[in-house]
């Protein structure tokens, strides 16, 4: 029960216990063995409750911790800021030698007093680990006719960003969104993806409004945008389906859904995509309370463990007090 | 019926149409969800065109065929595309075109428009050894190009703007399928007659459509069900001494009356 209080294997950075004793380790160093012991634990039922031996732990690693469910710690050298966000989060802290501070650069990026989901965010950004583009858009317009829809919108997101993007009915946004997605040209400005000028595979979520009566299985729908090369076919299906709770409707047609049904499976097809960029164009508009809640609650989760770089415009207030992302309001053709 | 099927008309006609049947409804499917249902009146406009063309500069007709089709495709896309017309729109104006300038050549340069109109009636019995070859190498082109790419496919037919942003060439893939389709009802026209056109080519998809779950099973269902009708069509019409043509078109409706709809999940 308290192996987590003798001392680590040589060799060891870190160890990670459960009430059946000791179930990973690693020798790697900075915040890596956390990120590896996340890694591992989404294919590991915990038994019980969490406890780490870490070797040093700053204001980063109490925040990872804290975001495994970690509920006891050992740590042999340990910063001010990270008692203080073991101790918020009510995690029971052991340690060897307590220092003001670790000289590390996440001791300065993170304080003890942010939410733990925004912090987690930065650390994995800090370490690469976000599977989002940044994306740049310099000076953009575009019109219909004589009807100017953008006037020289700019717009900067970083790998991993995501935004809500809000303005009134008609004010350009799905036309933002098709630019965006290389399915309008633009009069002036550019787009870069990445740094480049064509846009990779794009996971676009949309209403949809066509297609009743054709017989697309919810299989084949998730299949349909599954990277090339893709081995397991058929694991990848089940488990985009299981991640957004619609494996039983696997083979159902896709058309007959309701709307929130064609919103979870069409989603789990962009998460099976493995698309770095996401768009998704009002996908709450037709869905009822419980099926948007359900809906934040997956595209929260994603921005957070995955972190592809996402766009999502809404009309929704659900939605959006829900997710708390940034806001871009767009108005006469620009962002405010 | 057995000493007729010994004659090698008979047999090149039953050959053209196992071939048709298999192939054919898979190019259906295509039609039904793309919105290309004019797209076949619109070529048959088209090949009075071409017949009234023929006729009037006594030029060699199967090749004048060709080259309107493929013209007229062309067009259609390029109006669909930059015009700001669907398929659909795009189809009705340009038949609408074709037939009028078919009935001013007809007029001007005294062209029988009986002749012109007979061009549209086709027999699988006429068929001759180069044409069967033509017949069976579109056919299998359309099997080929099914299988090779059925996952763009069926992007395409899933979500055009999601196709679009998922994957490169889809615009190929759209031309590729519009040319197939249109190649088919060409050559369908001139060698088994119009009818026999829409007994093969939807039929037999709308047929499947009333059962399929997924559109794999649609597209094996759809060759299946255009195999069985073309093979009893065929048979019957020997039997019965009637038209082949009008025969597969009844047993194409016969199924699809026969064919229970699924209830929907």
């Amino acid at each position: 029960m308290d192996s987590y209080l003798s001392p680590l294997e040589e060799g060891d950075s870190l160890e990670l216990f459960d009430e059946s004793g000791l179930i990973f380790r690693s020798g790697g160093k900075w915040l890596h063995p956390l990120f590896e012991a996340e890694a591992f634990l989404k294919g590991y039922e915990v038994k019980g409750m969490l406890s780490v031996h870490d070797s040093i732990a700053g204001c980063a690693a109490a925040f990872l911790g804290v975001r495994l469910g970690v509920r006891h710690v050992n740590i042999d050298m340990i910063s001010d800021a990270a008692i203080e966000v073991y101790k918020r989060h009510g995690v029971e802290v052991h340690y060897t030698k307590r220092v003001e501070r670790i000289k590390c650069v996440t001791e300065t990026m993170i304080s003890p007093d942010m939410a733990v989901d925004e912090a987690y965010k930065a650390l994995r950004r800090k370490a690469g680990l976000t599977t989002g583009i940044p994306l740049r858009i310099d000076n953009l317009s575009f019109s219909y006719g004589s009807k100017k829809i953008l006037d020289g919108l700019s717009l900067y997101l970083e790998k991993g960003d995501a935004v809500l993007l809000e303005g009134e009915n008609g004010s350009g946004k799905t036309t933002l969104l098709r630019l965006i997605l290389g399915l309008e040209k633009a009069s002036s400005g550019q787009i870069l993806y990445d740094g480049s000028p064509v846009p990779p595979p794009i996971g676009y979520v949309k209403q949809f409004k066509e297609g009743q009566g054709f017989p697309f299985s919810c299989r084949e729908v998730v299949a349909l945008t599954l990277p090339g090369g893709t081995v397991d076919r058929d694991g990848e299906v089940e488990l985009a389906l299981r991640r957004t709770g619609a494996w039983h409707l696997a083979d159902r047609r896709f058309f007959s859904l309701s709307g929130g049904e064609k919103a979870r499976v069409d989603l789990a097809r962009v998460l099976a995509s493995k698309a770095k960029l996401l768009l998704l164009d009002e996908p709450t508009a037709s869905l009822d309370k419980e099926s948007r809640i359900r809906f934040a609650d997956m595209i929260s989760s994603l921005s957070t463990d995955e972190m592809p770089t996402m766009i999502l415009v809404n009309h929704d207030r659900l939605l959006s007090e829900a997710l708390s992302w940034p806001r871009l309001h767009l108005e006469g053709g620009r962002l405010a | 019926m057995l000493s007729l099927l010994m004659l090698a008309p008979v047999q090149r006609a039953l050959v053209a149409l196992l071939f048709a049947g298999a192939s054919f409804p898979l190019a259906g499917v295509m039609v039904i969800r793309l919105n290309m249902l004019l797209l076949r009146y619109t070529l048959m406009h088209a090949l009075l065109l071409a017949g009234a063309v023929s006729l009037a500069l006594e030029l060699p007709q199967l090749p004048l065929y060709i080259i309107v089709s493929v013209f007229t495709v062309m067009l259609m896309l390029r109006l669909s595309r930059r015009g700001g017309m669907d398929l659909g729109l795009s189809s009705a104006f340009l038949m609408v075109l074709a037939v009028a300038l078919a009935a001013l050549i007809t007029q001007v340069a005294d062209v029988p428009s009986k002749d012109t109109l007979e061009l549209l009636w086709g027999s699988p019995f006429t068929i001759h050894g180069v044409e069967l070859a033509a017949f069976i190498a579109l056919s299998i082109l359309i099997i080929a190009y099914t299988v090779a790419f059925r996952k763009r496919i069926m992007l395409l037919f899933f979500d055009r703007d999601v196709a679009y942003t998922s994957s490169r060439h889809m615009v190929l893939h759209e031309d590729a399928m519009v040319f197939l389709t249109a190649f088919a009802v060409t050559l369908s026209m001139r060698f088994i007659g119009a009818l026999l056109i829409d007994a093969l080519l939807l039929l037999p998809a709308v047929c499947a459509l009333k059962r399929a779950r997924s559109v794999k099973g649609l597209l094996v269902s759809s060759s299946l069900i255009g195999l069985i009708v073309s093979l009893t069509g065929f048979l019957l019409s020997l039997a019965f001494d009637l038209p082949p043509s009008g025969m597969t078109a009844l047993a194409s409706a016969v199924a699809y009356i026969l064919i229970p709809r699924r209830k929907e999940d």
